[in-house]
């Protein structure tokens, strides 16, 4: 396998006469926390569910893992790990039931034990047994930062991993993101909180009018706030997206 | 609220299509109607039939008071509806909940009532004025439809123990208004049209309606409700399940308001309804010597019910996260429906038969699960996972219509023109066995092999 996990060559996506995507490329290398930023509506989420199978783009060619998201969804689905945006765990299970179920699907040996040590790390272990629906918002998502990562994959996308989680399971999440890097897998955040790009991230993308506008090295940025506000010109952006 | 069904039905088919709905209604309507009068129902009967039909269809759809529960805790996906403002807005649950009977009374009405009802126009006995007051009470019965299911299911919600009293009182009222019942519902208004059968007829429902609304109250009884393990248990012993959906989705029917019990509600609706056509239609006294097959085939059609309530509580989408294809998902549904409608259909179809005779039952048990394989494998392949939306799709209603009736009533038809009970016998297995084939068939070309 090559050392880009992740390969996107001007990919494009249109829903009807709106342009989510116009000639994206990037690539990620294996081992990076890899920033994906943009002001709402730039097409990150978009992006996030072309590389993993949910939707085909209109063009432009993709590989995920050496896997080809649009031809084979389900090969890149089963090695990856996906955390999406705005999605609660199944409303009639508990926790515990929907992570056998992913264990099910996923084939997860081990499970008792990597639940219990997720739920002591995200502290929800009075909520195992409680339906999904009854849980908080942040409970709720405490249980889709554990779906993503029982399998432990190689690569995991994120699309606003700390909605509505507290400051201290923030902390908790973004300093598990920073070891599971360091152990040689790779993360990839759509996120337009900098503050967590700044924490976590090795590198940033900017997306901009569907396509990349930058690429930093969070290193090299002395004020990622300032960089984000050049490059994107968040009025305009505003009234595209009204 | 109508603003908002109208947008979200004409986005889904295009509004040509929906806005045909109503017409594509009508059609069938007079054309039954027609063809009832044809071999010898009286306009009255004919009559009767839509109001019952409109009383049961009302029953269904006050099932709001399963659903409601569930859609007020925005548990329905990504679509948002204004019924779901009460958190918003300084406004009631039961307000909404209100509003939201009152928006599908005249939804319900405009689509599915009114050309009804304008399909007896058709009948030379019938004037305009049967008409209008036919409507009235059509609309009034299916009102009350609507209020004593939603009131029952609010009241089960509730308090499960109000139940049975309930239902006591209801006996004794039936005891107390003996041999008139139905004299306080809106049915006698149509036969005898007057400002007293109005009130008798629309009064106590339209009470009970607004105390169903009253008691409604979408956060239950429970809160943080805990529950062990169930999944696995329920995995281990599904042994066909490869990726384990089906046990997923037997708990999200068995824990969404209503439970298991929703299902077994809209199949004793269509028994409650067939029940009263084959005691009132000569025509169809034959029946009542071997019902068990006719019970069988009424029942495999109503079991898209039940495939509609497996579908209410998630999209295909919501499983592309994982590493499985969307014909995963639909194979596993399919697998969960006969886990379900089968049993279900059975204890109607012996119901049946205990109810008037015992002749073909086994052959009856045998042909109802190659009837729902038809059933469900026309309504995945023209539905998918959205039947509950896409049967308002003028198109997809119109060849769930034509393909369900080429097939199924020659098999009625058949069985009930034959002389000897081994030949009714061999017409229903023979057609409910090619019936079968041709769901299989489509159900594949949808899911693949």
């Amino acid at each position: 396998m090559s050392s880009e996990v992740i390969q996107v060559r001007n990919l494009s996506k249109n829903y009807g006469k709106v342009q989510a995507l116009n000639g994206l490329s990037f690539s990620v290398e294996e081992g990076e926390t890899y920033g994906f930023l943009g002001p709402n509506g730039a097409g990150k989420s978009t992006a996030i569910n072309i590389l993993t199978g949910q939707i085909k783009p209109s063009s432009g060619e993709v590989s995920v893992l050496d896997e080809d998201p649009v031809s084979s969804p389900v090969e890149v689905r089963g090695k990856v790990g996906i955390l999406p945006e705005r999605e609660d765990p199944p409303s009639f299970m508990t926790p515990r039931e929907y992570f056998e179920f992913i264990a099910e699907v996923r084939e997860i040996p081990r499970l008792d034990e990597k639940v219990e040590k997720w739920a002591e790390r995200l502290e929800f272990q009075d909520k195992l047994d409680t339906i999904n629906m009854d849980l908080s918002k942040g409970e709720k998502q405490k249980v889709m930062v554990t779906q993503a990562f029982l399998h432990e994959p190689e690569l995991v996308f994120i699309d606003e991993p700390l909605t509505n989680l507290d400051p201290v399971i923030q902390e908790k999440v973004k300093e598990f993101f920073r070891e599971y890097r360091e152990k040689g897998n790779t993360l990839f955040v759509c996120t337009h909180v900098l503050g967590l790009a700044e924490d976590v991230c090795t590198r940033v993308g900017i997306l901009k009018d569907g396509k990349l506008d930058e690429e930093v090295d969070i290193d090299d940025v002395d004020d990622l706030t300032e960089e984000f506000l050049d490059e994107v010109d968040v009025v305009e952006s505003a009234e595209k997206n009204a | 609220m109508l603003k908002e069904e109208w947008r979200m039905h004409s986005r889904l088919f295009g509004g040509e299509r929906f806005a045909l709905f109503p017409v594509f209604v009508f059609a069938i309507s007079a054309l039954l109607i027609y063809g009832s009068g044809f071999i010898g129902f009286s306009s009255a009967e004919i009559a009767v039939g839509a109001m019952i039909l409109s009383f049961f269809l009302g029953a269904n759809v006050g099932t709001i008071g399963f659903v409601g529960k569930d859609a007020l805790r925005n548990l329905l996906g990504d679509v948002n509806l204004l019924v779901f403002s009460s958190r918003t807005l300084p406004v009631s649950e039961n307000r909404i909940i209100a509003d939201f009977v009152i928006k599908d009374l005249i939804y319900y009405s405009a689509l599915l009532i009114t050309p009804l009802t304008l399909g007896f126009l058709v009948l030379d006995s019938m004037m305009v004025a049967d008409v209008a007051r036919l409507w009235v009470s059509s609309t009034g019965m299916f009102l009350a439809g609507v209020g004593l299911s939603f009131f029952l299911t609010t009241l089960y919600s509730k308090s499960r123990k109000a139940l049975p009293v309930f239902v006591a009182v209801l006996i004794a009222g039936l005891y107390i208004t003996w041999p008139h019942p139905v004299d306080y519902t809106p049915f006698t208004f149509y036969f005898t049209p007057g400002l007293l059968t109005f009130l008798k007829g629309f009064v106590p429902l339209s009470v009970l309606t607004v105390i169903g609304v009253e008691l409604f109250n979408p956060h239950g009884m429970e809160f943080s409700r805990r529950y062990s393990d169930r999944y696995t248990l329920i995995r281990r012993a599904l042994d066909f399940s490869d990726k384990g959906l089906e046990a997923k989705y037997l708990i999200d029917l068995a824990r969404s308001s209503g439970g298991i019990w929703k299902v077994m509600f809209s199949q004793a609706a269509l028994f409650g309804f067939f029940v009263v056509i084959v005691d009132r239609a000569v025509y169809l006294s034959p029946i009542k010597d071997s019902p068990a097959m006719f019970f069988a085939i009424m029942h495999s059609l109503g079991s898209v019910s039940t495939y509609n309530w497996l579908t209410r509580f998630d999209d295909v989408e919501d499983y592309l996260r994982l590493p499985v294809e969307k014909s995963d998902v639909l194979r596993s549904k399919h697998r969960t429906f006969f886990l379900i409608s089968i049993p279900v259909g059975w204890i109607f179809t012996v119901l049946s038969a205990i109810y008037y005779s015992t002749t073909g039952l086994a052959v009856a048990l045998i042909g109802y699960p190659l009837l729902t394989y038809f059933v469900v494998g026309v309504t995945i392949y023209l539905t998918g996972m959205d039947t509950n939306e896409l049967f308002f799709d003028t198109y997809r209603f119109a060849l769930f219509t034509v393909a369900i009736t080429v097939v199924t009533v020659p098999i009625f038809v058949a069985v009930m023109l034959m002389n000897s009970n081994v030949a009714a016998y061999t017409a229903f297995l023979t057609g409910s066995s090619v019936a079968a084939v041709i769901g299989h068939i489509l159900y594949s070309r949808k899911v693949g092999n």
